[in-house]
């Protein structure tokens, strides 16, 4: 049997009987009526599309720096970079096979050549691990940019695309991965002029802060080409003028190497599968590092599938580091059912915080069906009350039982959580917010993009 | 006589085995239910035509395939103001054919729409290079170079799957 088609079919089991019939015939129907009010519908379209571009708070980070036209509009002007920015040939090769290749908005392989006056090489040249990478962009309202690759020393006409997608800001390219598997290369790329630094030397201190130890690379690159031997934990950032601009973590950071702690919660029930699995997941391995599992416990789940529906395990650990903090993470197991069990995990469930007698995490809880509203608070096992408080008024609370507890809360964008003792004193306070787009490149230190 | 005579019929027919392509394109649940609701309305709205053609299933699955190629950039702009917050598998699991099918599901997740439409046409739907170019629309060259970059990527995105045997012979370099 075909191993690819058999794996296949076993993802499409997942699916379910999705009943659009009904919705179908309505829905054509309806849209035959309204053919009529066409244009009105694309007022409306246009209107909502800018609603939804002016969200506040869809990115994490500072206060922005500059807007995402003005960003991406930097980066198409900045100077083609790479060690292959000089050789004229190549790049008029390069932009002649992209003017033919990149595909179109519906992902289509154009039927005429794009205007090779509209075809801008952002990137070209060799880096480590034995690549030849491109970046090139066809400009226009919705810039799409194309990650083209091959072996060191490829001419452009053997480069193959690689993906294209819409340019929205600095590029980080970590999936170069050597013939091995073994080695993996990164290219990140903001605008000229920008300061690049790097830091592999996390600190995680009691307070909750992370510090770091930066490194700046060759003034005004804009870029970064490392490989393919990269040290876990790297981070790289881009400046400004003095204001961050981008920052990331160069490489995924999971981690599948079993550790060895005990088992016993802070809060809840001993959930040691949930909490193996979420402890050898967190990436620090550095000497004196202790797992504490700050809560866990049993916790109903309902799997569309079936397979994993029942009762499953939850649990929160934290690899807590000699300087006081560390970073945590939160994994679900499904009930399994003799089958193996699934895990899951979620955005809001993995951070960095400082000492945990002095910290409190706010979460959503990992789900096979659709997200609800339930808010996971895990504070010190002192704190018997917590409050959730945005714009001045208290908007949830919860008893604590040994610190943790769980209150129902719609999405907010930006909340504080306080944890009480029962002396009515604030022992841990800390940040929640639904904001986030899904992990990008960050897992316990977020990405953060100031644009 | 209903407009819609058979299509009901024809949907409760075959929504098991559209179902199944329409999340594996997505590999999301409420993006397949969509992208099905999609390109049924547009079954739905000339379907007299495509019963009459005598192949109304061909004719859906092509709607499905370009109606998930073509959210390409839209869906962009409509996944911005997310009303759940994402969660994701993890592959936690060491060994047979779990391990497999969540790290290649997090894999297809990473293939651009168009490499993931020709992966579920091959390898799915066992279509010939000539049946899956006649689905979306492409040259026969077109699929075989899609189908090349996607395992590629696949084999590059999921190291844990290297050992498998994806190729097949009529695959051209």
């Amino acid at each position: 049997m075909n191993a690819l088609k058999h794996a296949l079919g076993e993802i499409a089991e997942e699916a379910k009987l999705y009943e659009v019939t009904e919705r179908a015939v309505r829905g054509g129907r309806r849209r035959r009526r309204v053919a009529r009010l066409a244009p009105a519908a694309v007022a409306l379209a246009v209107a909502v599309g800018l609603l939804a571009a002016g969200m506040p708070g869809q990115r994490t980070g500072p206060d922005r720096v500059a807007s995402p036209p003005a960003l991406v509009a930097e980066l198409l002007n900045s100077s083609t970079r790479g060690s292959l920015a000089p050789d004229e040939s190549f790049l008029a090769e390069l932009k002649d096979k992209a003017a033919r290749e990149v595909p179109t908005a519906d992902g289509r392989k154009p039927e005429v050549p794009w205007n090779p006056a509209r075809v801008r090489v952002l990137f070209a040249g060799d880096v480590p691990g034995g690549f030849r990478v491109a970046l090139v962009v066809v400009t226009g309202a919705h810039p799409v940019l194309s990650k083209l690759s091959g072996p060191a020393g490829a001419p452009a006409s053997r480069l193959q695309l690689w993906e294209s997608d819409e340019l929205r800001g600095p590029i980080l390219w970590n999936e170069l991965l050597t013939d091995d598997g073994a080695g993996r290369s990164v290219l990140v790329l903001g605008p000229v002029g920008s300061q690049v630094e790097v830091s592999g030397d996390p600190h995680y201190l009691a307070d909750g802060s992370v510090r770091r130890t930066w490194t700046p690379e060759p003034a005004g690159s804009g870029y970064l080409v490392r490989g393919p031997n990269i040290p876990a934990g790297l981070r790289v950032r881009f400046n400004r003028d003095g204001a961050l601009l981008y920052e990331a973590d160069v490489t995924p950071s999971i981690n599948r190497t079993p550790v060895t702690f005990d088992p016993t919660p802070r809060a809840g029930r001993p959930a040691p599968v949930a909490a193996q699995e979420a402890a050898k997941s967190l990436r620090v391995t550095s000497p004196g590092v202790r797992y504490v599992v700050l809560w866990s416990d049993d916790l109903p789940v309902h799997d569309p599938n079936g397979d994993q529906t029942g009762i499953g395990t939850i649990a929160t650990v934290m690899a807590q580091t000699p300087d006081g903090g560390g970073p945590y993470t939160t994994f679900l197991v499904g009930a399994g059912h003799g089958e193996e069990p699934v895990v899951r995990d979620h955005p809001t469930g993995s951070g960095v915080i400082g000492d945990p007698d002095h910290s409190v995490i706010a979460m959503r809880l990992p789900s096979f069906d659709r997200q609800t509203d339930d808010l996971q608070i895990v504070a010190p096992p002192a704190a018997v009350r917590a409050e959730i408080v945005s714009g001045g008024a208290v908007i949830g609370s919860t008893v604590l039982n040994q610190g943790a507890g769980r209150l129902k809360l719609a999405r907010t964008e930006g909340a504080t959580v306080r944890a009480y003792d029962a002396a009515g004193s604030v022992v841990a306070q800390g940040r929640f917010t639904d904001d986030f787009d899904g992990w990008g490149y960050g897992r316990y230190e977020r990405e953060i993009r100031a644009w | 006589m209903d407009e819609y005579e058979g299509f009901r019929e024809f949907v409760r027919a075959r929504l098991a085995r559209l179902s199944r392509v329409a999340y594996l394109l997505t590999g999301d649940h409420t993006q397949a239910e969509d992208l099905l609701q999609s390109a049924l309305v547009k079954v739905a709205a000339r379907w007299r035509r495509v019963a009459a053609a005598g192949d109304p299933e061909a004719y859906v699955k092509k709607i499905i395939y370009h109606e998930h190629i073509s959210v390409w950039r839209r869906r962009r702009l409509v996944e911005w103001p997310m009303e759940r917050v994402p969660d994701r598998r993890s592959a936690h699991d060491e060994s047979g054919s779990v391990l497999l099918r969540m790290v290649l599901e997090q894999a297809l997740a990473k293939l651009t729409r168009r490499q993931r439409a020709v992966i579920v046409l091959r390898y799915f739907e066992d279509l010939s290079e000539a049946a899956a170019a006649d689905v979306l629309g492409c040259s026969v060259g077109t699929v075989k170079s899609q189908t090349n970059h996607a395992l590629k990527r696949l084999r590059v995105l999921a190291p844990e799957l290297a050992d498998l045997r994806w190729e097949r012979t009529e695959v051209g370099s």
